[in-house]
């Protein structure tokens, strides 16, 4: 009997820290963040912007996940658009791009004090239906609670599956990302 | 023979010039008018349902057209970009309609779609472009 009560009174506290934690978890969300994709590789600007980009994290475990649609990219030349989706992106079968991962150091970022920190990030990179590791790094700004998160990364668009004409030439190889999320809270 | 030669230099003139007119000047200024185009006609709830119950099916019949949407205002804010978002459907439900306005003036500026107001019924033409945590539609404007 002494062990029952013992086991349930082991099951009762670690169930209580679980609620604790989850109580004390907050999440960070936007569906308004940005994306800059660039990968002018000659004289030709090949860039476009993304300003529904949905993105959360989550303080106490750093979990962080980016979403975007590849047909809200947005070019300055439509036909340069077309080919991106149709060309390259095959944005019809693979609409979506995806980044799932964590903030290895969010521990070191006080969200409730206004200020800069450096942050590591690392997870996966889904584009094109073809995920890859990425290891970055970026900066939380914190205003009046508010967090933003940016942050600037290559990838080799090769490595994603991605083909088509010109990678390599008037198309960069390696094509730049840039991140600028606000988050509400 | 001088004619032939001076007629496909002609014609290679004129697909040069017709190429580099549409590369270089058309596709860089013209981009796609969707008010212009032929529409779908559907309900926000309906639309956000059809993307959660079915997603690829969903995307088959709505990714990349020009639809026309009605729902119920759930809330009027402003992107990072200071672009006008509205977002229609049900406060009730896990998933509702996002629409990114347009940003050029002679079609939805900005301000009318912000006097928009919180629990009205209103109309928006515009691009889906597929669904994240809601459907996503761009290039809109009060229909």
């Amino acid at each position: 009997m002494k062990k029952i009560i013992l086991a349930f009174m082991v099951l009762a506290s670690i169930h209580g820290v679980s609620v604790q934690q989850l109580q004390a978890q907050k999440v960070y969300a936007t569906k308004t963040g940005q994306i800059i994709f660039n990968a002018t590789g000659g004289v030709e600007k090949i860039a476009a912007a993304n300003n529904q980009v949905d993105s959360k994290f989550v303080d106490a475990t750093g979990q962080i996940i980016f979403g975007v649609l590849v047909k809200g990219f947005k070019f300055e030349n439509q036909l340069m658009e077309d080919h991106f989706n149709e060309n390259y992106m095959e944005s019809t079968q693979f609409p979506k791009a995806d980044f799932k991962g964590y903030i290895k150091n969010i521990k070191e970022v006080d969200l409730t004090k206004d200020g800069s920190y450096p942050i590591n990030i690392e997870g996966v990179l889904t584009i094109h239906g073809t995920g890859n590791k990425v290891t970055t790094t970026g900066t939380i700004q914190i205003q009046q609670g508010k967090p933003t998160i940016t942050g600037e990364f290559s990838i080799k668009i090769k490595e994603y599956g991605i083909k088509g004409l010109y990678i390599g030439e008037k198309i960069a190889a390696d094509a730049k990302i840039k991140v600028n999320c606000k988050y509400q809270n | 023979m001088k004619k032939i030669i001076q007629y496909a230099l002609a014609i290679i003139i004129v697909v040069a010039i017709s190429g580099y007119y549409y590369v270089f000047i058309y596709a860089k200024n013209h981009h796609r008018n969707v008010q212009t185009e032929t529409a779908i006609t559907i309900v926000a709830d309906s639309l956000s349902a059809q993307f959660q119950a079915d997603e690829k099916k969903a995307n088959a019949l709505y990714l990349n057209k020009a639809i026309i949407v009605t729902g119920t205002v759930l809330s009027v804010d402003k992107n990072q970009q200071g672009q006008a978002m509205i977002m229609l459907g049900n406060a009730a439900s896990f998933s509702n309609v996002s629409v990114t306005m347009a940003t050029n003036a002679s079609a939805a500026t900005s301000s009318p779609a912000l006097t928009i107001t919180v629990g009205k019924t209103i109309t928006i033409k515009g691009v889906c472009t597929g669904a994240l945590s809601d459907v996503v539609i761009t290039d809109g404007v009060i229909h």
